[in-house]
């Protein structure tokens, strides 16, 4: 009997030590047709793309639970390759192609057509020369086939990012096995009539009799494009929609999930905040993956500003570029004096501090004790904590004003150690985290970035962290300005929410609004005005 | 318009000479030693012609790890070791000739083969830092060398021949004299141009190595090297055996390199059995270096004006020290000065352009990112 | 895969072969030339003459060799020639003796006695010890 169906996913689950990602997905596709996939972050889509792909990483975890019948057959890849060969292709999200090579060989990677040789016989097909005509020929139809205006001489490197992305595309084309295409979002680092041809080549694509699954934040796209649209929400498949008979705001329910109302923990308490203290304006930072493209926005003195939005979004670059860590251009007015931008220690200086998302590589010295750590930035920005010999010319570190210094904090944020001297890798993710915030405190900042201070760390940690920080802006009238993935743990904490979408502000929530507003915004739908908090 | 501005390339005679420093540097240094120097045209020249013989082969080894991105294979001292052991075990045989070097070269294929695996596959494990790696394990593999040579030799592998052999009755002596193939090579046939001797066979087995090389690039197994050398993960994506490409790349130079040892030698003379393969690796990649080559770029044509650039520089310098300072044994502190002087020298240049441009590279494509965000506004705005 | 293996095999196989060939053709043999009395199986063949040599058509040392001495001549490979040609008040005399001999790799070194050469006895040549 032939299957109608060219993938058909059977109750698939799939965890990552006890974690469970994926719960019981069944997905099947036709050839020729084009699924959409939508999802926050951590709804399980990289996991489920990886599944179908065969990745190694799934194989080495223990491999998945369930069934998948590709083409009729069932399937259990172990690589990549096993997928490749069985007729997956897979368009990555960031480009894997060789900048230096022109878009012929990089369409042909790996599948280029040789002339034979005497000494394969001897050696390997590898020593076969290359059969340029041929793949200029292969590489051109191809591109053909997309029917897409792509110079197949043009080094990669000097191709706009739109031609990149047909490249990409074309390679997958080209291989004759390929049946199923995976476009993990293909359009995320296109501008919009860029985008707007890669849709019309996926349709294409699909027109040629090869199904696609395309994943997207542009909802519009999604709309455009799919024939059937697929929402995944904490590893399960919610709904399976189609496009003629759904809108942006049921796709963005269905994503986001229904609010808890009442229950849920939602900071309610209505501050009135007047001084600006951190005026942003066309703040353009180049952080890889999490590129800002022109932030205008104001911070109030004494308020807790969250920074939300999907990952890759750009809202990670905001702190970053800000503090220095990552190239940034435009202008940071902080009470009224402009910053200088990259350049860490002077904005360190006037006031501001950073608690960084990447605990362990930038925000610990992992084999120094607890009191040093606490007391490093202090001592390096300050010149605190040092005793001063010969006028200044010897500086010693003054451990007993260390020790006590560290002793405080461990006792007022509930550091969990044995003493003070305990290296920083010892202690858990938790107190890691609180080490981290008591370094940044040291510092007596007016302005604190904390970036994702609760990932990785278990709930009971979360809450004590969120709770350290919302002590210590009520006690000190601290700004703090924090930056999560986590929308739920934003609206417990903050005074208002800042949504980001492609490297801009998509709206300013306070975080009362409805759950489906902000899922609205991180798809992109953006807010007219942002006054919705400041009236 | 301030986009533009930001856009612009450093400019292109600048870049040049920080490309091109070091062959720019040897330049100089030769316009202003070479006369004071005293030394003949005829007689330069044909020192020149005589280390182009001599060295040529063995630095053409090194580019195949080029192209596979590992930079400078200081592990080719691995194939000059193999290429000595053929030579002892052809002059204990008294093999001598033209035999004798393919002999020579034959017998060092299967060991160099076996030397380049074990590198290879060390230099696997050693991602990313590669170069330092393969210096070391030069070291250590010289102490297994030593060992072969000083208490294997006449012990376990037999040597007739008492005259090579240390008088307690085993292990090879310090140096060796190649009577039997001396020049041999170069002597089959030698073309003599106004006094210029040109060794036309060693010439054409260089050309042939060439040749190899541009061949290798034209195969599916070059491209794959390439494309190994420019991205390994995608490399990886696209199913090339990345790991074993890469050890074929130092299999092949360490062989090559094998074959460059016993050309060096049989132009020298003598084997200085503890010796000459140490220095060798060093050498060859100051002189590629000198040649305008950088660790992730090195082209046939680098490896002779880097042969001409050094060697001349080290014919002229220890005369126009004497003529300057009255001391030619300046000349030997120079040459070791100079060599290791290049290599650190040329590396730091490679870091810092590659941040430069890296950093260029960023602003350019933040440029071109800004600039079509903002029309796209623009244009929505007309609409 | 199969045949891949026959012609690896193959390769190998005429590589040892070529490395033989090479080994033989580039063996160097020390050739002790002796001018010295000599008993073989109880003839004695007695040194009188003074020869000019030459081996393989290259000259053996500037002057004669005169009985008693020994001179000594490298060659290379297997099969070789040698001429002789007596010498009598530094003038050449009489016809010159041309005999063609072959050495195995394993004679490194080999004595050619001149006077059982000149006398016409095939085993003027020996191994030295």
């Amino acid at each position: 009997m032939k299957d109608k169906f060219l993938l058909r996913m059977e109750n698939v689950s799939k965890d990552f030590y006890g974690n469970t990602v994926l719960k019981n997905v069944n997905l099947n596709v036709k050839p020729g047709e084009i699924v959409g996939l939508v999802g926050e972050n951590g709804a399980g889509k990289s996991t489920l793309m990886k599944i179908i792909f065969g990745s190694s990483e799934i194989y080495e975890t223990g491999g998945y639970n369930g069934k998948i019948i590709f083409a009729g057959e069932e399937v259990n890849f172990r690589s990549s390759f096993d997928a490749l060969q069985a007729g997956i292709g897979m368009v990555h999200q960031e480009f894997v192609l060789i900048p230096g090579y022109s878009a012929t060989e990089n369409i042909l990677l790996n599948t280029e057509p040789t002339r034979p040789n005497i000494l394969a016989e001897v050696f390997d097909e590898r020593v076969n020369t290359l059969d340029w005509p041929e793949m200029k020929k292969r590489a051109k139809e191809a591109i053909g086939l997309l029917e897409v205006d792509l110079d197949p001489d043009m080094l990669v490197k000097e191709m706009p990012v739109g031609h990149r992305q047909f490249t990409e595309i074309a390679r997958e084309i080209n291989r004759e096995s390929t049946k199923l295409l995976i476009m993990d979002e293909p359009t995320a680092v296109l501008t919009e009539s860029e985008a707007d041809v890669v849709l019309k080549v996926i349709k294409k694509i699909a027109s040629m009799g090869i199904a696609v699954i395309f994943i997207s934040h542009r909802l519009k796209e999604i709309l455009t494009v799919c024939d059937y649209i697929v929402v995944l929400r904490d590893g399960e498949i919610q709904k399976e929609l189609r496009p003629a008979e759904t809108n942006e705001r049921e796709i963005a329910e269905y994503m986001v999930g229904k609010d808890l109302g009442e229950k849920s923990g939602v900071n309610r308490e209505k501050r009135e905040f007047n001084e600006t203290i951190l005026k942003i304006e066309n703040l353009w930072v180049d952080m890889p993956g999490e590129q800002v493209n022109g932030i205008s926005l104001e911070v109030k003195k004494g308020e807790i500003l969250g920074i939300g939005g999907l990952t890759g979004q750009g809202k990670l670059g905001i702190a970053n570029g800000i503090m220095g860590l990552y190239p940034a251009e435009g202008r940071v007015i902080f009470k009224g004096e402009e910053l200088p931008l990259n350049n860490t220690r002077e904005i360190l200086n006037r006031g501001l501090a950073f608690v960084s998302e990447d605990r362990r590589g930038i925000g610990l010295l992992l084999d120094q004790p607890l009191n040093w750590n606490i007391a490093f930035t202090a001592m390096q920005v300050k010149g605190e904590y040092l005793k001063n010999y010969l006028g200044g010319l010897i500086k010693w570190r003054d451990d007993e004003a260390i020790s006590q210094l560290a002793r405080e904090y461990i006792e007022r944020l509930n550091i969990k150690c044995f003493s003070e001297r305990q290296y920083a890798r010892e202690l858990s993710g938790g107190n890691q985290q609180k080490v981290c915030l008591a370094k940044a405190f040291a510092l007596n900042p007016e302005v604190l970035f904390v970036s994702e201070p609760t990932r990785g760390i278990d709930i009971g940690a979360k809450k004590l962290v969120l709770d350290t920080l919302r002590l210590y802006n009520r006690e000190y009238g601290t700004t703090i300005i924090i930056t999560s993935s986590e929308l739920e743990e934003l609206r417990t904490i903050s005074d208002r929410i800042a949504i980001i979408n492609e490297g801009k502000i998509a709206g300013i929530l306070p975080p009362t609004a409805d759950r489906v507003e902000f899922g609205l915004l991180m798809l992109g739908k953006m807010e007219t005005g942002e006054g919705v908090l400041n009236e | 318009m301030k986009n533009q501005d930001s856009l612009k390339t450093v400019n292109p005679v600048k870049q040049f000479f920080i490309n091109y420093a070091v062959p720019i540097l040897f330049i100089i240094m030769i316009v202003f030693a070479a006369p004071m120097s005293g030394l003949s045209p005829v007689f330069l020249i044909n020192e020149v012609m005589t280390r182009l013989t001599r060295n040529s082969f063995l630095i053409l080894s090194l580019l195949i790890p080029v192209l596979a991105g590992m930079g400078m294979n200081f592990g080719i001292v691995m194939g000059a070791m193999a290429g000595q052991i053929g030579l002892i075990l052809i002059t204990d045989w008294q093999i001598v000739g033209v035999p004798g070097i393919l002999l020579a070269m034959l017998i060092s294929t299967p060991i160099a083969i076996v030397f380049g695996y074990f590198t290879g596959i060390v230099l696997n494990k050693a991602r990313g830092r590669e170069m330092v790696t393969g210096m070391m394990l030069g070291y250590f593999m010289n102490g297994i060398y030593q060992l072969l040579v000083l208490y294997g030799m006449g012990k376990i592998i037999p040597i007739r021949d008492k005259s090579i052999l240390l008088s307690r009755g085993y292990g090879i002596r310090n140096a060796i004299s190649l009577d039997g193939i001396r020049q041999s090579l170069d002597n089959v046939i030698k073309l003599d141009i106004m006094g210029i001797q040109i060794p036309l066979v060693t010439l054409a087995v260089i050309a042939l190595n060439c040749l190899f090389i541009i061949w290798f690039r034209k195969t599916k197994l070059g491209q794959d090297m390439r494309t190994v050398g420019q991205d390994m993960e995608v490399a990886r994506m696209a199913g090339i055996d990345v790991e074993k490409t890469r050890i074929i790349s130092i299999i092949i130079s360490t062989v090559l390199a094998a074959y460059g040892m016993i050309i060096y030698l049989q132009n020298i003379g003598t084997i200085n059995t503890y010796n000459s393969h140490e220095q060798i690796g060093f050498f060859a990649v100051a002189a590629l270096l000198v040649g305008g080559a950088s660790v992730s770029r090195a082209s046939i044509l680098n490896v002779f004006i880097g042969v001409v650039l050094f060697h001349t520089v080290f014919i002229v310098s220890p005369r126009a020290g004497k003529e300057l300072i009255g001391s030619a044994q300046l000349g030997e502190y120079f040459r070791v000065f100079i060599t290791y002087g290049v290599i650190a020298f040329s590396l730091a240049l490679y870091a810092w352009r590659n941040r430069i441009e890296a950093e260029n590279e960023r602003k350019k494509a933040m440029m071109l990112r800004r600039a079509s965000l903002q029309n796209e506004a623009e244009e929505g705005g007309n609409l | 895969m199969k045949k891949k293996l026959i012609i690896r095999t193959s390769l190998i196989v005429l590589l040892i072969i070529l490395g033989i060939i090479l080994f033989v053709i580039g063996k160097q043999h020390k050739v002790l030339l002796d001018n010295r009395d000599l008993t073989i199986d109880g003839v004695t063949y007695t040194a009188e003459a003074a020869y000019e040599i030459w081996v393989d058509g290259e000259k053996v040392g500037r002057t004669a060799l005169n009985p008693g001495r020994r001179n000594v001549a490298y060659v290379v490979g297997p099969s070789h020639e040698i001429e002789l040609r007596e010498v009598k008040n530094g003038k050449p005399t009489g016809d010159s003796i041309v005999k063609k001999f072959r050495l195995s790799v394993k004679q490194s070194e080999v004595i050619i006695n001149i006077p059982a050469l000149a006398a016409g006895s095939d085993s003027f040549l020996y191994e030295a010890d």
